[in-house]
């Protein structure tokens, strides 16, 4: 039978290579084109710094690690470390502490930053200068030199305030060494050192403000009260609210002070989060555990992080 | 509404005068623009009117009573601002009602004044909404609303329309003359647009370097320019000048220019300048009509401008350039020459060494300074 013959197209390499190369040539002038080479290798950066730690810290908190001669040895536990975490006697009176130091803390360093902020705003020039280097001074020095400082000012035996007090008739005070004070001496200090932060922000939001809307308002307002209540506080919210979230979770994460002034002591009365894992890590060796309290902290960190941008979002939308 | 009165006011920023000593008498319920080149002073002057300014020198009266050490919230007047200067994080209805919520109004009452003033400037549907979610126009009517509602003594604008376009521009200027007509406030409007002062005043004020060069109504103004400055501030193209020295030959007045060109002036004229003086003619566009040669003068045509009922006609004379403002069409092109002549009784001269004005044939004309 004769069979049809049908002709196979003849592939047109050149039209295809022609086709292929015009496809890439619109690629390399596309944004994405730019995106991917701009953008590629800080991304793979931050993965490299941050989600892959994070990973790490999960493979060591499922394992208890061990350094013999130098050599880590490494031995599967599962989730042994977790039942552990949840047992262990340091973590969560520090998990305590540090929610009471984080919010009275940022509370008072929030009212007093944006007073001081209010003051500066309102100065002429020469205070100004002043008044800004004079609030700065806490922030510029060093937290050695800080911790230094106030642990000679709150000495029971030689401090300069238990001298005050003397002074005044008032018997000394065991500033750090008593649990019952201890952990609002290390609030006042990080008050002391953190209100500027605050202060900076705030004036720096204060300085933004649409000037034209003051001078509308000082016709309309009958007192400087009420420009404060109903002009300045709300225009002020989104820097309120940025500052409050920055000084959240730096506060949590307090170190140096708590380091520096007391060591989590008298017992636990200013035990911290990041004391707790600083001591499970380097002072008892026990890595697996220390992972597993940072994973929980990062959590809780990324919780108040995520509960501010609602709540920002939230006003945004109103 | 009240007078405001200005006596030998002044404003210096350290050894640098901005204001120097201006006298000014605000009628009760006029309409009074302060105009002028950036920098003159014109927005110092009404930031001293509403309290936002100190005042160095002078007294300021607002219905009689001394105002110099009042406080701006309790001079009783009402501003709108360049910027419009609403309360961003406030509704159109809360902006609005602001400052009488502040003086502890009756809630019953400030509804009331809320919902006239929302009336009078088409602003219902829009009270609850929020500055950001307006247009320039009506942010500018939400600023006006917010001024109405006071009843202050003096309303007082700082270039209300710069921020609008040309078109939202012109039916603003005749909204907020509408509305002076309606509520018969004294107002003080500042602007640095001549078009807006001619269109909108009561009263012009012409301010140059802190100094009122003039205050009259606009068409004193426009008719007699007391000086050069004013003569080319006001009008749009601005008047033309040609420095030259009269001359008096047979009965023939002339000005005489350039290398021996002459314009003849018109011998009856009320004081002409003397023979020999070196003066400054002064003539507007539309005093500039084309003429057959011999006539009037020649001129070049360097460009012509063509806004469909109107042509400007931009001509070069022996180095002096100046504008022809024609109603008609004529057939002529860029590089025609074209002869032009002023109308006699429409000329103006200035002294050429101080910029006065020579001849004065304005009976109603004032200088404040």
């Amino acid at each position: 039978m004769f069979k049809k013959m049908t002709t196979q197209p003849v592939p047109d390499t050149t039209g295809q290579l022609k086709t292929l190369l015009r496809s890439l040539r619109r690629y390399a002038e596309s944004d994405g084109c730019w995106y991917s080479i701009s953008l590629g290798p800080l991304a793979l950066i931050l993965l490299l710094l941050t989600i892959l730690p994070i990973i790490w810290l999960g493979w060591m908190a499922l394992h208890d690690i061990n350094w013999q001669d130098g050599v880590s040895h490494w031995e599967y536990v599962g989730l042994n470390n977790v039942v552990l975490f949840f047992d262990n006697h340091f973590y969560w009176p520090g998990l305590l502490n540090t929610f009471i130091f984080s919010i009275s803390a940022v509370s008072v360093q929030m009212v007093l930053g944006f007073l001081m902020a209010l003051v500066v705003s309102r100065s002429d020039r020469k205070s100004r200068l002043f008044l800004t280097v004079v609030f700065l001074l806490p922030i510029v020095l060093p937290p050695i030199v800080i911790g230094a400082i106030w642990k000679l000012m709150l000495s029971y035996d030689f401090g300069v305030i238990n001298d005050f007090l003397g002074l005044l008739g008032i018997a000394p005070v065991d500033w750090l060494g008593n649990a019952d004070i201890a952990l609002m001496s290390v609030i006042a200090v990080d008050i002391w050192h953190w209100t500027p932060f605050v202060f900076l922000l705030m004036l720096a939001g204060l300085e933004s403000l649409p000037q034209e809307v003051y001078e509308a308002s000082s016709l309309d307002v009958r007192n400087a009260w009420q420009e404060f209540w109903y002009i300045t506080l709300p225009l002020m919210q989104g820097t309120i609210l940025i500052t409050l979230l920055f000084r959240m979770v730096l506060s949590f994460k307090v170190f140096d002070e708590i380091y520096l002034l007391t060591g989590g002591g008298p017992g636990t009365a200013t035990e911290v989060v990041s004391f707790s894992i600083y001591r499970t890590f380097f002072t008892e060796d026990r890595a697996g555990l220390g992972a597993v309290m940072s994973i929980f902290t990062l959590l809780v960190v990324a919780a108040l992080a995520v509960f501010a941008q609602l709540l920002l979002k939230r006003r945004k939308q109103s | 509404m009240s007078s405001v009165t200005l006596s030998n006011i002044k404003k210096s920023y350290g050894d640098v005068s901005v204001i120097q000593g201006i006298d000014l008498a605000i009628n009760n319920g006029e309409f009074i623009v302060l105009v002028g080149p950036s920098g003159c002073g014109k927005s110092t002057l009404l930031r001293m009117i509403a309290g936002l300014e100190s005042i160095s020198g002078g007294t300021l009266s607002i219905g009689g009573d001394p105002m110099n050490d009042v406080h701006a919230r309790d001079r009783d007047i009402a501003m709108v601002f360049q910027s419009y200067a609403l309360y961003p994080h406030m509704s159109v209805r809360d902006n609005i009602a602001f400052a009488l919520k502040m003086r502890g109004v009756d809630p019953a009452r400030i509804e009331r004044e809320v919902a006239n003033a929302a009336e009078i400037l088409s602003l219902g549907h829009l009270l609850d909404r929020l500055p950001r979610e307006l247009s320039g126009g009506q942010r500018q009517r939400v600023a006006m609303g917010r001024a109405i509602v006071r009843h202050p003594k003096v309303f007082l604008f700082d270039e209300p329309l710069s921020n609008l376009d040309a078109k939202l521009r012109v039916q603003m200027r005749v909204e907020i003359r509408e509305l002076h007509q309606r509520l018969q406030a004294t107002s003080v409007f500042v602007t640095h647009d001549q078009v807006e002062a001619m269109t909108m005043a009561d009263r012009i004020v012409l301010l140059n370097d802190g100094v009122i060069q003039q205050f009259g109504t606009p068409l004193e103004l426009y008719d007699y320019p007391c000086n050069r400055f004013v003569a080319a501030f006001i009008g749009s193209p601005g008047m033309n000048f040609v420095d030259g020295t009269i001359e008096h030959e047979e009965g023939i007045a002339a000005l005489s220019y350039g290398d021996g060109r002459r314009i003849e002036l018109n011998p009856e004229m009320a004081r002409l300048p003397a023979a020999g003086q070196a003066v400054t003619l002064g003539f507007r566009p539309e005093h500039l009509q084309p003429c057959a040669k011999g006539q009037g003068f020649e001129t070049l045509i360097t460009s012509i401008e063509t806004t469909g009922f109107e042509n400007y006609l931009y001509c070069e004379a022996q180095g002096v350039r100046m504008c022809a403002l024609q109603f008609e069409r004529l057939d002529c092109r860029v590089g025609d020459s074209i002869h032009l002549r002023p109308a006699a009784d429409k000329l103006h001269f200035f002294d050429q060494v101080t910029g006065l004005r020579l001849e004065s044939e304005a009976p109603l004309m004032r200088t404040a300074s």
